[in-house]
């Protein structure tokens, strides 16, 4: 077995339709060394761990293992070169012991004496006394086991894959810690310590302190780019932030000369110590017509979750919710749109797409009380035409006719149309969850100019996204989640907008 | 194309949607669009052609009422599970359900009084569906599986108040009710089956509640996000789903003239053969009754068919089997939806 080894990628890029998810990022590791991957959401992270581990094959690109070319895009024969993997999404089979899962497809590698469940058992025990697991012993059922347990098997995996590698491993970790209680995230680090020696890791992580700690090199991407690789001691916080960011914002885009701001003081949502275990605690919300609020945030710091909670699609387990002056102690979507607050979730293709079904019937989904007829309790199918070709071509929803099965417009149009679901009632406050997600920039423009018209006519916007550069250009106020609470409350005004930087900072 | 939207009885657009003008469809493309309401039709067409060509019999008045009585049955049965099956479940408990109201509706005529018996009968059919919902719902037991076990529990119970046997009765109501005719040479049965069809069919394109049941099947965390109680949609579906069993069990009693044990079970193939057939798919969201009234017509009629054309019973069941296969295969347009879940 060779003393060291060294991965390389060259020019690897990676587009999803129009996104461009990495381009023409090169990078190198060797034996020894933790390489500290750090960028803002969406700035190509994940994807990238996913080429290095084969479950993503990028376009272009390629990728040596000791100047040997390496199989992108086959996970089996990357992890047989020693490349491993510890992801937020556990991989886990919950029905095996934890022995069997840590050499699942490897049980053959593992030599020495007696039967193999014996000889897997024993050499699992071992491995999780090196990491100084006590708790958890090789024989559980995985299914019996807690998050943080199952994500410490999960590392334990990777490391055992490392172990029986025909050279000195890879091992890539995508945000290890976020399961894991500080003391569990401390046997990691010095396990990562101990290991240096005999592999070469990159480490994924929103925590920046813990980055700079273990990593020996730091390589930031933006936009799908290398922004700069850098030696990571003596680097000011700041300057990653700035390096993380650091983009030109247009104003125009926004439409913040558009931009108002609050037109009466009285809050039209105001949401007092809302709390969901384990998620988000003693969040201070409110909301104003005409005004537009932003929740920012990391993946995972609650921010996502406040807003279903808004819409009254998950129940708070503490915290009142007070709509227009009245408490609600029952909060569930048919309240929510009874009050005129309506939500437009994240994923359209799993949360608000009825896809076998007609643009028409989605569009109506949203008010069909209101086509009821009081005699007979029939809709009115005329009107739910004309009012459904209304708000489509108010909205400028692109499509065949008005029966096409909402499945076969491009997402633009259909998140056009989830839209117009809402528009033929009285609307008092707009909850969206990354409203542009995956849409061409023409119709995010489309939408932000709805949005500006909604809230000049006095509508409440509390906005929730992935991008920064959006929230800062549509909020009035910032609202910045960390952890599951508020870190900071940061206004920006059309005349006095942040700057990213002032945004991260208190995100991460 | 999906049938939930009801092109045909609608006004175009006015004003149009943006990109202007439906496209000018060639023949073949709308062929393609609306093959799943049109291979039912043909695959009755070319049935009632070919046994008519067999056997002149076909083509008469007695042939006739034979396969309204049967279609009056299979049509109300399958109705039951159509609506299961919107919503993205499946109930197997319909037969055996309408099996209990046979015999429930033959121990109680003649104690009870017909229209007490009647009701008797529907709110048991309903609150068998209400367990099924509920357990489905609230204790998350897959649709199928709860059904599958209920299924077995009415079949003790039946069993159990018939000791095994014919149920005789003397009342001459149901025999009015299903076997008379009130329009020249259609049985009331068969008639009743026809109503419930068009009744089922405005409730579920044109009220609200109709297409929240579309919308729960189609995708349920969309229609709870956008304000579907879809709890109480469910719950309804599965007591609506066996109250039309019931219905469906009168309708086997009167025409047997006694309630059979086990009567409507073996009819449980046959009505979800009828409900796919039709072109509702099992995973939910696409169909409707109008649909089942089509597929019934051609399971019963390829039945009748080769039996009047002398058709071995085990070549039958053979031929039975090809031709739900290549229906469902012809109809479902696979790119756009799976057929199940």
């Amino acid at each position: 077995m060779p003393a060291t080894s060294t991965v390389t990628l060259t020019g690897i890029s990676k587009s999803y339709g129009a996104v461009r998810a990495l381009r023409e990022v090169s990078l190198e590791v060797h034996t020894g060394e933790v390489l500290g991957l750090i960028g803002e959401n969406g700035a190509g992270k994940s994807t990238l761990i996913g080429v290095l581990s084969g479950t993503v094959r990028p376009d272009t690109g390629t990728m040596t293992v000791d100047d040997v070319h390496a199989p992108l895009g086959d996970p089996r024969r990357l992890s047989a070169l020693g490349v491993s993997v510890v992801v937020q999404e556990q991989a886990l089979v919950e029905s095996l012991r934890v022995y069997e899962n840590i050499y699942l497809g490897r049980e053959a590698l593992v030599r020495g004496r007696g039967l193999r469940a014996r000889r897997l058992r024993a050499a699992a025990g071992e491995l999780l006394r090196e990491m100084h697991i006590d708790d958890i012993r090789p024989d559980a059922l995985v299914a019996e086991l807690s998050y943080p347990q199952r994500q410490l098997v999960e590392i334990a995996k990777a490391f055992a894959s490392a172990q029986l590698a025909e050279r000195p491993a890879l091992i890539l970790l995508d945000e290890p810690t976020s399961a894991l209680s500080e003391h569990e995230a401390e046997l990691l680090f010095s396990l990562i310590e101990r290991w240096r020696p005999r592999a070469s890791f990159i480490y994924v992580s929103h925590i920046l302190q813990d980055v700079l700690r273990l990593s020996s090199r730091l390589l930031v991407l933006r936009d799908g780019r290398v922004i700069d690789t850098l030696p990571s001691d003596d680097v000011a916080l700041d300057r990653l932030h700035e390096l993380m960011v650091g983009r030109e914002r247009s104003t125009d885009y926004y439409r913040e000369d558009e931009q108002r701001g609050a037109v009466s003081a009285e809050p039209v949502i105001r949401v007092t110590g809302a709390t969901k275990t384990g998620v988000f605690a003693d969040v201070d919300l409110t909301v104003r017509p005409g005004e537009v609020v932003g929740v920012a945030g990391v993946v995972g710091s609650g921010k996502s979750e406040l807003a279903a909670a808004l819409a009254g699609a998950t129940r708070l387990d503490s915290g009142s919710i007070e709509v227009a002056g009245r408490h609600q102690p029952r909060w569930t979507v048919p309240l929510a749109v009874k009050s005129g607050v309506f939500y437009v979730p994240p994923e359209r293709a799993t949360d608000s797409l009825f896809t076998t079904m007609s643009v028409r019937s989605n569009i109506s989904i949203g008010f069909l009380d209101m086509l009821t007829s009081r005699w007979t309790r029939l809709l009115r199918l005329r009107d739910e035409w004309a009012t459904a070709a209304q708000l489509a071509n108010r909205l400028q929803v692109k499509t065949e006719s008005l029966s096409t099965p909402i499945g076969e417009l491009s997402g633009g149009n259909q998140q056009k149309a989830v839209f117009a679901r809402w528009m033929a009632r009285e609307c008092r406050v707009l909850v969206l969850d990354d409203p542009t997600r995956g849409i061409d920039v023409g119709t995010r423009e489309e939408i932000y100019t709805l949005l500006r018209g909604l809230a000049a006519r006095g509508v409440g916007v509390l906005l929730c996204t992935e991008s920064l550069e959006e929230i800062i250009g549509l909020a009035d106020r910032i609202l910045v989640l960390k952890d599951g609470r508020v870190s900071a409350e940061i206004a920006a005004s059309a005349t006095a907008k942040p700057s990213e930087i002032d945004v991260v900072r208190h995100m991460m | 194309m999906t049938m939930n939207s009801l092109d045909v009885l609608s006004p175009p657009a006015a004003g149009g949607p943006q990109s202007g003008g439906r496209s000018r469809a060639n023949a073949l493309t709308y062929l393609a669009r609306y093959r799943n309401i049109l291979v039912p039709i043909v695959a009755l067409v070319v049935l009632v052609a070919y046994f008519g060509a067999r056997n002149s019999a076909f083509i008469s008045t007695g042939s006739a009422q034979n396969i309204e009585r049967q279609m009056a049955f299979l049509t109300v049965l399958a109705l039951a599970g159509t609506f299961v099956i919107l919503i993205g479940g499946i109930d197997l408990s319909v037969a055996a359900n309408a099996t209990l109201a046979g015999i429930l509706i033959a121990k109680w005529l003649d104690s009870y009084g017909g229209v007490v018996a009647i009701l008797l009968v529907l709110l048991v059919g309903g609150l068998v569906g209400l367990a099924n919902g509920l357990i489905a719902t609230l204790l998350k037991v897959p649709s199928f599986l709860v059904t599958l076990g209920m299924m077995s529990v009415l079949d003790g119970v039946s069993n159990t108040i018939s000791h095994g046997g014919p149920v005789s009765y003397n009342s001459g109501l149901l025999n009015t009710l299903v076997n008379k005719s009130s329009i020249r040479g259609v049985p009331n049965g068969a008639l009743l089956a026809f109503v419930l069809v068009i009744v089922f069919t405005v409730l579920v394109f044109v009220t609200s509640y109709g297409r929240h049941i579309y919308a729960v099947g189609g995708n349920e965390r969309a229609a709870r996000l956008s304000g579907v109680r879809v709890l109480s949609v469910k719950l309804s579906v599965f007591v609506l789903s066996g109250v039309i069993a019931a219905v469906a069990g009168i309708i086997l009693t009167g025409q047997a003239s006694t309630g059979v044990p086990l009567g409507a079970d073996p009819s449980l193939l046959n009505s979800i053969a009828a409900i796919v057939v039709g072109g509702t798919a099992l995973s939910g969201g696409v169909g409707g009754p109008h649909r089942t009234l089509l597929g019934a017509l051609v399971i019963v009629i390829l039945g009748s068919g080769m039996d009047i054309t002398a058709v071995g019973p085990y070549t039958q069941l053979i031929v039975k089997g090809v031709v739900v296969i290549a229906a469902v295969a012809l109809t479902i347009d696979r790119r756009r939806y799976g057929l199940i879940k």
